[in-house]
């Protein structure tokens, strides 16, 4: 072993730190969960609230629990594949978001059938101005929350973890929408379910500078964490 | 009980305790750990200049990654995604960098003997193509500024940059590729 390896490593274990919960990703994807979802109904409810009888067509519409269900499903499975794609194991990408991305599809194809078996006629009741944008934009501390539980992990791929990231957080107010917007499948489709797509892009990039971790200069005792 | 099985149990119950703070469990894993990255880039890349600096590499983000570790999981999937990761990093990095080259002469006075030689010292460069190989062991592993070894390879600089580019994305799928566990 060379010398300076041999300070490194005193100097790794005179920085060491106890560790409370290791390799622990349901944690914060609870307290995602919980907060993002409290975040969403708090903010869809001061800016305009839901669409008059659009939570009671939850008791009598079997395909909107579906497509609600379907939802809430590829929220937390984006999400849970956010925080896993950030611990180091030997799963392949590809494994690890299939689930989640088929759900996502899953969701998104309800809202294409239900442009030829709909609920009910297409209605412009509680249609809001610049959903797109609202959507977008309600998701942003949602995401901004995920980013920073994902960064402490150890992203080795971060514009994947920051891609499903955002998907995640812009599936939320996509999901929050079906109750405070304007029922009819293909602007659901067009301006609901479209910023889980941009914030996936955005995210892609936002992760490459948020996360890329610069190469760190050599480590001295003490002075990790 | 295999050699393996042993290296695995013992790893992960040494992680588990420096989880806790021992510094002695953890100091004896780190210098297990970087003997056993020693050899897995030497096995791949041969034996190189740069090979302590990315141990050290790899050693640093084991400690502060360490955290994701979990317990309950096999340790040889985390260990090795970690040094699979950091190797091609530390590649990339130093082939992105402008002005980290070194002339063909610096490389001759570090005792960097012909490529040819140098490749057949690393497995996993006699997996690539000719020309990925080549430029990666030009630019990189042999020290050679860009121009010259574009000029070395008959190709423009830009051409080269490219084939470096291609070249160290086929080594990250190589490295994947291998039994994860190893």
């Amino acid at each position: 072993m060379t010398e300076s390896r041999d300070d490194l490593i005193k100097g790794l274990v005179a920085s060491l730190r106890p560790v409370t919960t290791p390799g622990d990703t349901k944690r914060p994807l609870a307290w995602w969960l919980a907060t993002a979802g409290a975040y969403g109904v708090a903010i869809v409810l001061a800016t305009g609230g839901w669409r008059a009888g659009a939570l009671a067509s939850l008791r009598t519409s079997g395909d909107l629990v579906i497509e609600t269900l379907l939802g809430i499903a590829a929220i937390a499975m984006l999400a849970h594949a956010a925080l896993r794609s950030a611990v180091p194991d030997a799963e392949s990408e590809w494994r690890r978001f299939s689930w989640p991305l088929a759900i996502l599809g899953a969701w998104a194809a309800f809202h294409l059938l239900g442009l030829w078996q709909t609920n009910g006629p297409p209605s412009m009741l509680g249609k809001r101005e610049h959903c797109f944008w609202q959507g977008l934009l309600f998701a942003l501390p949602s995401f901004a929350l995920l980013l920073w539980w994902v960064r402490g992990l150890m992203p080795l791929r971060p514009r994947i973890s920051a891609a499903a990231a955002g998907a995640a957080a812009a599936a939320l107010p996509a999901l929050l929408m079906q109750f405070a917007c304007m029922y009819d499948p293909l602007h659901a489709l067009s301006y609901h379910m479209t910023p889980i797509a941009a914030l996936a892009v955005a995210g892609a990039s936002i992760g490459h500078i948020v996360m890329e971790r610069r190469p760190r200069t050599r480590p001295r005792s003490g002075t990790l964490h | 009980m295999t050699d393996r099985d042993r290296d695995e149990a013992r790893w992960s119950r040494d992680m588990a305790a420096a989880h806790r703070g021992d510094a002695h469990a953890y100091e004896s894993l780190l210098r297990e750990l970087g003997g056993v990255i020693e050899r897995y880039v030497r096995q791949r890349f041969g034996a190189r200049p740069f090979l302590e600096d990315c141990v050290q590499e790899c050693l640093l983000a084991i400690h502060t990654g360490r955290h994701t570790y979990d317990p309950a999981r096999p340790f040889r999937p985390w260990f090795f995604t970690i040094v699979r990761n950091k190797t091609v990093d530390f590649l990339r990095r130093s082939v992105a960098a402008p002005g980290t080259g070194t002339t063909s002469d610096d490389a001759a006075q570090r005792g960097v003997g012909d490529p040819a030689e140098e490749i057949a010292a690393g497995e996993l460069l006699g997996q690539l193509s000719p020309p990925h190989r080549d430029a990666l062991e030009l630019t990189k592993l042999a020290g050679y500024s860009t121009a010259e070894a574009a000029e070395r390879l008959g190709i423009s600089q830009s051409a080269l940059r490219a084939r470096v580019s291609r070249a160290l994305r086929a080594t990250a799928d190589l490295l994947r590729k291998e039994r994860s566990d190893r």
